[in-house]
């Protein structure tokens, strides 16, 4: 039995050497082209993902301003200070619970699109699986997708806030109407902890999609499509 | 370094559950195939010739009775391990290609190698020189004719050199003067050593494999003419008499 096709039309050192130069394919190629084809989705999930993070890095740095303001301060507060304070308190349970909301709604922009994923492209996960990719690598692919998305927003919406803060703490949005000014300052470890908190929604939310995919059955390959 | 058959096939029964009713798609195959050949796999639908096919390329497994692959047995494998069988030993063609439509027909054919350390990337481009798809390695499926993807997904099937080529209904959705060349360039695949096994309707697709089977109720079919195992060879004088044999009985 021959081991190689030999066959083969010849072509010319050239010919094959920038063909050569134009192939490099592997899973990056494919998780990029899948996210480009998809784009009208991928334009969708990235932007609520850009926005929840926009609104989380927002209110990090209401929080951080309130911070800094105390911080400065020194000596018998006034009546006008102690109001403060109250505010700050509110303030900080308000952080807590828009981060707890960003984070809840990153899991159902994450899980809702992974699962757009493996349905709409049930088939196609199927081939990969029947000629020969297995279910993990697969599954690899599904989270690649999802990451560049999820990751995606996440630099968007907090690039988007780091550069709103400046311009908010410059126009000293008024909250109260007698005029006492509202700070926002940005701290550098909002990045760190938006990424933590994505990450925790990107697993929480990939897993169901990923469920799905495993249940699945690379027989799915024969449906017509 | 086995003794057996290339490929056997012995007792195996596949049930499905469709809601209150049970369809028995495979029931009592048995069947053994020699390295090299070319079968044709012939019934009426239903019959149960993708299941099969299934089973052997280790897509499915089955209820009871066992398949093995030169003296592997495949059917008692987990789907790992039959993922990993896939990838090396088997070619699989489909009714409708199966293309990922993102991607260029030379990415097409890398699919099943793309995880590797060193894909072979230059017999990428030499399968689709040799499936006459020089001009088209940068094309999407979307912008190939229905032969042009079938071409290319036989590229994709080959990348691996798998000993073993499962072509399910090849020919079912593409015009009979491409289903002739598909045809040739199989026939030129098995004369390079491959095993094939094509399940068609087509009588003419049939008629240039070196032998057939015929499937009904999900068993072999046997007849006067048909060897032990339920074969018949189609020697190239006699193709056409017996064929005629095999398609009447
Ligand atoms: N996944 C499945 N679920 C339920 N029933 C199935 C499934 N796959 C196959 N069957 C049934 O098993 C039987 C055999 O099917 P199979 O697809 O093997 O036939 P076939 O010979 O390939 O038919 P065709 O020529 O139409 O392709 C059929 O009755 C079919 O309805
Ligand atoms: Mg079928």
């Amino acid at each position: 039995m021959e081991k190689r096709s030999t066959s083969l039309r010849s072509i010319s050192r050239k010919e094959r050497a920038s063909a050569n130069r134009n192939v490099r394919f592997g899973p990056i190629t494919y998780i990029s082209r899948d996210v480009w084809r998809n784009r009208s989705r991928t334009i969708m999930s990235l932007s609520s993902i850009a926005a929840l993070s926009f609104l989380f890095v927002l209110f990090m740095s209401m929080d951080q301003g309130f911070s800094d303001f105390f911080e400065d301060d020194i000596g018998v507060p006034s009546d006008e200070q102690k109001e403060l304070y109250e505010v700050k308190g509110v303030m900080e349970n308000w952080v807590y619970l828009i981060s707890a909301l960003c984070m809840a709604l990153m899991v159902l922009v994450v899980a809702n699109t992974g699962i757009i994923t493996v349905l709409e492209r049930k088939q196609e996960l199927a081939t990969l699986r029947a000629i020969g990719i297995s279910l993990p690598k697969v599954a690899t692919l599904v989270a690649g997708s999802l990451s560049i998305i999820l990751y995606g927003g996440i630099l968007i919406g907090t690039l988007l806030g780091m550069a709103c803060i400046p311009i908010l703490d410059r126009v000293n949005v008024s909250l109260f109407s007698d005029g006492i000014g509202f700070p926002f300052s940005f701290d550098p470890s909002t990045i760190v902890l938006s990424l933590l908190i994505g990450t925790g929604a990107g697993l929480l939310g990939s897993s169901l999609p990923l469920f799905i995919l495993t249940q699945s059955s690379p027989l799915e390959v024969l449906r017509d499509g | 370094m086995d003794d057996g058959p290339f490929i056997k096939v012995d007792s195996v029964t596949k049930r499905y559950n469709m809601g209150h009713s049970t369809v028995n798609a495979l029931n009592g195959m048995d069947l053994e195939i020699e390295e090299g050949e070319m079968v044709a796999i012939m019934g009426p639908s239903g019959s149960g010739k993708t299941t099969l096919l299934n089973m052997i390329g280790g897509l499915d497994s089955p209820d009871s009775g066992t398949i093995h692959i030169k003296g592997m047995e495949i059917s008692s494998l987990n789907e790992g391990q039959r993922a990993q069988f896939r990838k090396n030993n088997v070619g699989f063609i489909f009714q409708f290609f199966n293309l990922i439509p993102s991607l260029t027909a030379l990415e097409n054919v890398l699919v099943p190698v793309m995880f590797d350390k060193d894909p072979p990337f230059e017999r990428g481009v030499q399968l689709l020189e040799r499936m006459g798809l020089k001009d088209r390695m940068g094309h999407i499926p979307g912008k190939l004719s229905g032969g042009e993807r079938q071409r290319v997904a036989i590229a994709r099937a080959l990348i691996n050199d798998p000993m073993l080529i499962l072509a399910d209904e090849p020919t079912g959705n593409i015009d009979s003067e491409t289903a002739r060349e598909i045809v040739s360039l199989f026939k030129e695949l098995n004369d390079e050593g491959k095993t094939m096994l094509l399940a068609t309707h087509d009588r003419i697709v049939a008629g240039r494999a070196r032998s057939m089977i015929k499937v009904r109720d999900g068993h072999v079919v046997k007849g006067k003419a048909h060897s032990r195992s339920g074969m018949v060879h189609l020697s190239d004088e006699e193709k056409v008499k017996k064929k005629k044999r095999v398609v009447k009985g």
